[in-house]
């Protein structure tokens, strides 16, 4: 390996990654310019990060699909890049957009802004980007197998599809996911070898009854201390939804850098405790009890309560089960005269609920549908919003910066009693 | 009298830069943290919001949040109000990728160093002058 580095050196200035002689050739650029350029990004990221050798993976999933994210500058990139031919080689999805494609207008979002993203979605087509404008692939066109290679870079969607799918990821950036997808390979490092997956951190949970409103906050509990490390945790409850794995997994993104998790018995790199240590003990054992659960609630809210003028569902983007759920919590009422009641979700799982009566009912209760987005990515200061309530952890973490609001965080039920009486209690 | 350090760390990306130090003590993202259309910090956590880090060598300790944060950097590099250097304990590839495109789309290299002799984020204060040299993994630091 050591004698290919040397010899490699001399020819592309790569010390760590070596190149097959159809990588080297994709670097100088015979097979296109737009090959060339995606092929440098990921070369000296690879290098500097030591990897040894570039990986195929099954597919990707960008998050430069936002125009909040992409900005002027991303629309130019993908352009440039559409012109010279770029394609995705493997299956790729997108992230939310930064506007309700269909519906901006009613988001209130600026002509100028939305014809941007309009602009931005476009090129993605070319590029041979799905898309699914969501920030949950895993649960739609895109899911995960076990031990795959994946080059993903939503925060959320990279834990989901590490911890309960068992695939591998990083928490790749922008533009390095679509350059993987374009070159259908990713550096080898980090997450993607096995031995780095090793859980090092042993967490008991002992909070007693485990409710719905637990799971994002012992989400964002692991984001807070974890760090780079990876957590096993234990007496865990089996009867957790995919749902409530997707939102804890989300906070913990949200509120730090965590990239996976286990579960004992329940996640597929954790059959075992010993499994998920790699045999050896863990460096450290945490018990997460009620009281540090209600700590955790506590640094999530800026607020205490009182009337709300937003709630917030729908981060990641809800499935037709929570869409299901919060009519049920309803029951028939309406939303306060003066409250805004967003679901967020995808246009695939909007047409689903259009198909079984979900949207009719959510609408009939004067509940807002906000499809390709959410509160973290489209422009909504302008809309006003003083106090937003949110059973999500990761809307709690980044809506308030976005929508220059305040937060209250609390169970999907306490949110639709405060969007029925306006008020969180 | 003039006080001058020199640290030696691994140049993560090439180019020279010399200009004047913006310092944060905590790790930073750039979505919600700069706005991109002046380089100017918003995050309302960091003691350096309403400072610009536009034309400056930028100095913290590591990258944090959303991995759309290189975009938002780039988005600066294109109106040219992007930090001319920057220097972490260590680089993750959120910071990285976003030099490295800044080179490769915009032809405007932004040396960083990492992994320093001594925490740059310690040793360093926001006005000092700083001279990075990418290729070298070097950074010269006059006090003012």
């Amino acid at each position: 390996m050591h004698l290919y580095s040397q010899i490699h050196s001399t020819t592309s200035g790569l010390q760590y990654l070596f190149l097959s002689k159809e990588e080297e050739a994709d670097l100088r650029g015979d097979h296109g310019e737009a090959r060339r350029i995606a092929m440098s990004v990921l070369t000296k990221l690879g290098d500097r990060l030591q990897a040894d050798r570039l990986i195929p993976i099954a597919s990707a999933h960008i998050v430069e699909s936002s125009y909040q994210i992409a900005c002027d500058s991303g629309i130019e990139i993908l352009e440039r890049l559409a012109a010279l031919g770029a394609t995705c080689s493997v299956p790729t999805t997108c992230d939310p957009a930064a506007i309700d494609l269909e519906d901006w207008k009613t988001l209130r979002v600026p002509e100028e802004y939305a014809k941007k993203q309009l602009r931005l979605a476009e090129s993605l087509n070319k590029l041979n980007v799905v898309p699914t404008f969501t920030c949950t692939p895993y649960h739609l066109v895109n899911p995960p197998r076990f031990g795959e290679h994946l080059a993903w870079a939503e925060s959320n969607a990279v834990v989901y599809a590490n911890s309960v799918c068992g695939a591998m990821t990083n928490r790749y950036p922008a533009y390095v996911d679509l350059f993987a997808a374009i070159i259908g390979k990713i550096p080898r490092f980090g997450l993607h070898v096995r031995e780095n997956r090793k859980a090092t951190v042993l967490v008991k949970l002992d909070s007693g009854p485990v409710r719905d409103s637990d799971y994002p906050l012992l989400g964002t509990y692991l984001g807070l201390e974890m760090e780079e490390r990876i957590p096993i945790l234990t007496n865990f409850p089996k009867d957790v939804t995919r749902d409530e794995l997707k939102a804890m997994g989300a906070a913990g993104a949200a509120a730090g850098a965590l990239a996976m998790y286990h579960i004992e018995d329940l996640t597929p790199e954790a059959r075992t405790l010993h499994e998920a240590l790699q045999g050896d003990e863990p460096e450290e054992t945490i018990t997460v009890d009620r009281n540090a659960l209600d700590n955790v609630r506590d640094k999530m809210c800026t607020a205490s309560g009182g009337n709300v003028d937003i709630v917030a569902f729908g981060c990641p983007h809800a499935s037709v089960f929570q869409m299901r759920r919060i009519i049920d919590l309803f029951k028939g009422r309406r939303v306060k005269n003066g409250v805004e009641c967003w679901v967020c979700t995808n246009r695939l799982t909007k047409s689903l609920a259009d198909q079984i009566g979900y949207s009719q009912k959510l609408v009939s209760s004067g509940v807002r549908i906000v499809c390709d987005t959410c509160c973290n990515n489209a422009p909504i200061k302008n809309w006003g919003f003083k106090i937003m309530a949110t059973d999500s952890g990761k809307f709690a973490r980044y809506a308030p910066i976005n929508a220059d609001t305040d937060v209250v965080y609390g169970s999907t039920e306490q949110c639709v009693e405060s969007a029925v009486g306006g008020e969180f209690e | 009298m003039i006080d001058e350090i020199v640290l030696r760390g691994r140049g993560l990306t090439s180019g020279l830069a010399q200009g004047e130090a913006i310092v944060s003590k905590l790790p930073f993202g750039f979505l919600w943290g700069i706005d991109p259309e002046t380089g100017v910090i918003i995050d309302k956590m960091n003691p350096l919001k309403g400072e610009t880090m536009a034309g400056k060598v930028f100095v913290f300790p590591y990258g944090r949040g959303s991995t759309g944060g290189n975009g938002i950097l780039l988005e600066a590099v294109r109106r040219k109000v992007a930090p001319i250097a920057i220097l972490n304990r260590l680089t993750e590839p959120i910071i990285l990728s976003g030099a490295l495109l800044a080179e490769e789309m915009y032809s405007t290299p932004i040396p960083i160093v990492d992994r320093l002799d001594q925490n740059p984020d310690e040793i360093i204060n926001t006005g000092d002058l700083v001279s990075v040299d990418g290729s070298k993994g070097l950074a010269k630091v006059t006090r003012r």
